[in-house]
């Protein structure tokens, strides 16, 4: 008898330990996530332009995913709202949480392929000196013999550090060639990659146009950058990592006549997305343009061809050395 | 009963967190925690380094999940006020500043293999209060209790909702930032220069600039203390 007393006191004391932070924190006000679904909808009926070249019947989709919203409780209508936007099959799509988390819908097929086919470090087995890094860290570059520079820019994300691609450009005016390597660069700011483009053009140049309302608007018009300006032969490097406004500044570069891009086809996706609203706080990112290649097709899942194509293997990549950049060095040593 | 050395604790809880940086969910799950403190009492001062790191892969709410790494670092030095008896036994009562450091990182789980991730940490200046009560003399019962009073915050937000950039920094005061830390511990002189103990603990964290942000956990830990 004097045993249960006790016992009875240990469990109230355990079940106070573990109840404090439950008791000081409530549960939250429940609410229908119908709202963000029927936004996202909306907004994706609006504004995404691929609907119909990728033959995709939204209002199908809403309706295989409206049961699950339905029946979703707590944070659970995230994960459906990012399934559904997962059926666009866009890199440029996906949800942002009120703190700024960016949760991508879909990961590109060609990023997949070429993720483990790339290995920054593997640059300097060809170099004749460490690669120097730009203040920005986002340009890096070194001297390859046979008298030819190369550049890499890890990102065109926005901001004013694209100024110190001039320096990197002048530090290789006088050499024979120069190798530009954007492989595993995903996208900026296309203001940063016409910025490059600008550095290596000889005339000006017409950008590739866009389709609104099936109607075809023709793009910029870009002019060279004389104070600083390339005019020996250039190399691109390339892969199916690259995507977004590292597509246009490939196909920009395309244009020229003394570059020639190697490498394989880059990710396809390039349609300038922007953020929206939904009720809950969340913003969801749509693609809003139909961008064109010069051909006049979608760079979206089309992505842009090489002009040579070499691929790299994995197995390769992982014993240290780079088939692209290998190629890329006989070729321009023999130009 | 000494208390100079090292002490080492380890134990399981329960955390509990609602985050508005990434949504309006109430997570919670178990928590595992681990502790280390260098701890010096002495008739004229106590002062002790410690060391707190909380994780847990299970914190829940419906289907999602979430990850959760949390880490206290800080110095508590507390001067004794006031001695007096309690059920005729002795009892010492201490009050002191307290600098520490507290991170918090939570990744939860939106969908396969995407993730939305929160960051929030602060260092702050606070005080604590120590009541060490000799049960016996070979028991101890010592209770602490510890509040942020200012703290330089910093926290990830949305660069496009707020002006500040991604990571913002902040001074606070205790209506923006609190920070409360309690613990009970029994401690028996098991042998020469061990000690063996029982602690419960209780953290809370309110963090209002931004979005809004608390996390609380009840801990029971399992504690040796070695005399140095």
């Amino acid at each position: 008898m004097k045993k249960l007393p006790f016992k009875i006191v240990s469990i109230l004391i355990i079940l106070f330990c573990f109840s404090c932070s439950e008791l000081i924190i409530n549960e939250p006000v429940k609410i229908s996530h119908l709202e963000d679904f029927e936004a996202v909808r909306q907004i994706v009926k609006d504004y995404y332009p691929f609907l119909e070249f990728k033959q995709i019947n939204w209002d199908s989709i809403y309706n295989v995913y409206l049961p699950a919203i339905e029946k979703s409780e707590g944070d659970e209508y995230m994960a459906i709202i990012v399934d559904m936007l997962k059926e666009l099959q866009d890199g440029h799509v996906g949800i942002r949480t009120k703190g700024g988390s960016y949760i991508s819908s879909y990961i590109y097929s060609r990023k997949i392929k070429d993720y483990y086919k790339y290995n920054a470090q593997n640059i300097e087995n060809y170099l004749n000196a460490d690669l120097e890094l730009t203040e920005s860290k986002n340009i890096s570059y070194g001297h390859i013999s046979g008298d030819l520079g190369y550049i890499r820019i890890n990102t065109f994300r926005s901001g004013v550090w694209i100024s110190e691609i001039d320096d990197a450009i002048l530090k290789f005016e006088n050499s024979k060639g120069l190798i530009i390597d954007v492989r595993h660069n995903d996208g900026g700011s296309t203001r940063n990659t016409n910025f490059v483009v600008r550095r290596f053009l000889k005339d000006s140049l017409r950008q590739a146009g866009k389709m609104v309302n099936e109607e075809f608007y023709p793009g910029n018009l870009l002019y060279p950058y004389l104070l600083v300006n390339y005019n020996k032969s250039v190399v691109v490097l390339i892969n199916g990592v690259c995507y977004s406004s590292t597509e246009h500044f490939i196909q920009d570069m395309q244009q020229i006549d003394n570059v020639t891009i190697i490498g394989d086809t880059t990710g396809g996706g390039s349609s300038a997305p922007e953020y929206f609203n939904l009720p809950s706080g969340l913003q969801v990112r749509v693609s809003i343009k139909y961008l064109l290649k010069y051909n006049k097709t979608p760079i979206e899942w089309n992505g842009i061809f090489p002009d040579i194509r070499i691929t790299n293997a994995i197995q390769e990549v992982e014993n240290g050395t780079d088939k692209q950049l290998e190629y890329t060095i006989d070729y321009l040593s023999n130009r | 009963m000494k208390f100079d050395g090292v002490e080492v604790n380890a134990g399981i809880g329960h955390q509990v967190i609602k985050d508005e940086n990434i949504s309006i969910e109430k997570y919670s799950g178990t928590i595992n925690n681990y502790s280390l403190s260098w701890q010096k009492h002495r008739e004229k001062y106590n002062w002790r380094f410690f060391l707190n790191y909380r994780s847990t892969e299970e914190l829940k709410s419906y289907k999602i999940t979430a990850r959760l790494r949390e880490m206290n670092f800080g110095w508590d030095y507390s001067y004794p006020i006031k001695k007096f008896t309690l059920f005729s036994k002795d009892a010492i009562w201490s009050l002191g500043p307290s600098p520490f450091l507290y991170f918090h990182y939570r990744r939860q789980n939106i969908a396969d293999s995407y993730f939305a991730n929160s960051l929030a940490g602060f260092i702050s200046i606070g005080i604590n209060s120590v009541i060490k009560y000799e049960l016996f003399p070979k028991v101890i019962i010592r209770s602490s209790f510890r509040s942020a009073i200012f703290s330089i915050i910093g926290r990830s937000i949305n660069p496009n909702l707020y002006s500040e950039g991604k990571v913002p920094i902040k001074l606070v005061t205790p209506f923006s930032v609190q920070s409360s830390y309690f613990e009970t511990q029994l401690m028996y002189n098991l042998y020469k220069r061990i000690n063996i103990g029982l602690l419960y603990e209780f953290n809370m964290v309110r963090i209002t600039p931004w979005e809004y942000f608390i996390s609380a956990n009840d801990n029971i830990y399992i504690s040796i203390l070695i005399n140095l």
